[in-house]
């Protein structure tokens, strides 16, 4: 852009006043817009999923919160599974996008051309990652198994782990294709954030005789702080609502097993038609987030004043 | 960082500090290079499988490239399976709902970015909820309300649903250009008696034109890769999109595969060339304006 060039901007209180000397008025009608359509497209449909959540085949009532909370095993099933697909997610995002950010941040051959490439995977359509990763952990025709044979991991009579199709590794498998998918956005926000980072602080600790490993431990990871928690929020919170992936390659099977908070409010409502019920569901799910989702926004908001 | 050796050299075992400075970035890109042939795997055997006979695909062993190099699923997919409708469809409903986002967000970011007015902090945590609000929740009611409207199998349908999440996106990826932008030339122009209106449609938003593309970008990948409301609100071909059709190819027995991976393929062609041609611009509002840049 032409115009980044960042002259000194002007205190803003000050700059609005001067910008609305006569109205009031304008701001709103500037922000308005969007802001009307959004609460009529976002109100309107939450208020009915709400009401409905009240509604039972006995009549109005919390009888759909009270079999969520205490009868639904499936939803507590899917509550634990849901934290830990977020926390091996979050986990496996933070290091991989971490460690490559590190990578990309110091001198190196065709730095742009990594960044891009690593970049790709967070490109894809929704449903690819699930459809794709599906295939690689195939049990009988996978290419994972099949890397496995040729390193010497089976032995001839052995029977390929089906990844997706038993209880022990399905959630795992998903958290993979998660980490896959969702690693490069974290490393693009760090990445963003190291190179903020002050270089004359190396150079000095480079003087004083610090090596590499300290240098990281005492500048690197106290700088990156803040930039740290707004990426592990987003990730967390995109994890912990996640459909497609899970949909795709499990659909939540077997047996439950990979069973998630999303997928099992689309059951519900799609394939058991109890919407009064996955409404409950869903509702429940956006309270879950409201926690990171606050710590998120006010963050967000708070970095915008600086 | 490994490469910012000492400024103290007494370089040990007879390694030049170039020297270890090669060593080091050699190190580096050898990693760099692994990760990326992992990070990329999934990519290859997309395209690999998709050139498979479907038989090949179900053979053991597993072959890394194809015995018989084929076009056939693509054939099929286009021929038979009707993608040139669902690639469309992805289109019109993309391209309308960022037109429509961009259009509202860069009036409406605009006032976010410029000014400062009462309940301003609330109105900004609003979009930036709605931007990430669980879209699972939201499909109830809009499979609902699509009932009643009659917009199920309707581009109006999934462009109000999906309305709701790129609009707000736009919204704040433009606030952050716009503050980029010096007040002083909207000042220049209050000064000598514009509206704020004149100001911004003559002054500001010729500056931003470069900002409109890079987020009217962000917001049409966005939405091509939705999945959620393209479920829930299409039943027929007459609107579903690339996405919904890709995963409808699993079966529940069998998958033809090759069919899977080609369709996958023709799904993510699109917005990898995109992203790869406009990369430079989109870095900035990639990250939904979480980091400053």
């Amino acid at each position: 852009m032409s115009a980044t060039s960042r002259a000194t901007p002007l205190p803003k209180r000050a700059t609005a006043q001067r910008l609305a000397p006569k109205a009031r008025i304008h701001p709103f009608l500037f922000v308005l817009p969007s802001v009307v359509m959004l609460a009529v497209l976002l109100a309107l449909p939450i208020g009915q999923a709400l009401l409905r959540t009240f509604q039972s085949d006995t009549g109005w009532g919390l009888d759909n919160y009270v079999r969520a909370l205490r009868d639904d095993h499936l939803a507590r099933l899917a509550i634990g599974h849901t934290f830990s697909f977020a926390f091996f997610s979050v986990v496996g995002q933070y290091i991989l996008g971490f460690g490559v950010a590190l990578i990309l941040s110091g001198k190196l051959p065709f730095r742009a051309m990594f960044r891009v490439l690593f970049l790709l995977p967070w490109m894809f359509p929704a449903v690819v990652p699930g459809i794709v990763w599906r295939w690689i952990f195939d049990g009988l025709f996978g290419v994972l198994n099949e890397a496995l044979y040729r390193v010497g991991y089976y032995a001839e009579t052995d029977v390929p782990i089906a990844w997706l199709g038993q209880t022990s590794t399905a959630l795992g498998a998903t958290i993979v294709a998660n980490i896959w998918r969702g690693f490069p956005f974290m490393m693009i926000l760090l990445l963003a954030g190291l190179q903020a980072v002050n270089h004359e602080l190396y150079e000095a600790a480079s003087v004083d005789g610090a090596n590499a490993f300290r240098r990281f431990r005492d500048i690197t990871l106290p700088a990156m702080k803040g930039i740290s928690f707004v990426a592990i929020l987003l990730a967390w919170i995109g994890s912990f609502m996640n459909f497609a992936i899970v949909q795709v390659m499990t659909a939540g099977g077997p047996a439950n097993a990979s069973e998630v908070f999303a997928t099992l409010v689309y059951k519900n409502a799609f394939l058991y038609a109890d919407a009064n019920y996955a409404a409950t569901l869903g509702i429940l799910l956006l309270l879950l987030l409201m926690v990171p989702g606050g710590l998120y926004v006010r963050a967000t908001i708070r970095s915008g004043r600086d | 960082m490994a490469t910012t050796a000492p400024m103290t050299a007494n370089a040990p075992s007879g390694l030049s500090r170039a020297g270890k400075d090669r060593l080091g970035t050699g190190v580096k890109v050898a990693i760099a290079l692994l990760l990326l042939v992992v990070t990329l795997f999934p990519m290859y055997w997309i395209i690999i499988s998709s050139l498979k006979t479907n038989l090949e695909t179900h053979s053991v062993p597993v072959t890394f490239l194809p015995a018989v190099w084929t076009l056939d699923a693509y054939q099929e997919i286009f021929e038979r399976r009707n993608f040139a409708k669902y690639l469309s469809n992805a289109m019109v409903v993309a391209v309308a709902t960022t037109l429509w986002g961009v259009a509202v967000a860069a009036w409406s970011g605009y006032g976010f970015a410029r000014y400062d007015f009462r309940y301003k902090g609330a109105l900004m945590a609003f979009v930036l909820i709605a931007q990430s609000f669980p879209r699972i929740l939201l499909v109830i009611p809009y499979f609902e309300l699509a009932n009643r409207f009659g917009l199920k199998d309707t581009y109006l349908g999934l462009i109000l649903a999906y309305s709701t999440f790129i609009q707000p996106l736009c919204l704040w990826i433009m606030k952050e250009y716009f503050e980029q932008i010096p007040r002083e030339l909207d000042e220049a122009a209050l000064v000598d008696g514009a509206t704020p209106y004149r100001a911004f449609w003559d002054i500001i938003l010729p500056l931003a034109r470069p900002a409109l593309g890079a987020t009217a970008i962000i917001g049409f990948l966005t939405a091509w890769n939705e999945y959620e409301f393209a479920l829930v609100l299409t039943t027929t071909e007459r609107v579903r999109t690339i996405s919904v059709a890709i995963a409808s190819f699993i079966g529940e027995f069998t998958t033809e595969w090759n069919l899977v991976m080609a369709a996958a393929a023709v799904g993510t062609v699109p917005v990898v060339i995109i992203f790869l041609f406009f990369q430079r611009q989109l870095m900035h509002g990639l990250t939904g304006g979480a980091v400053k840049g």
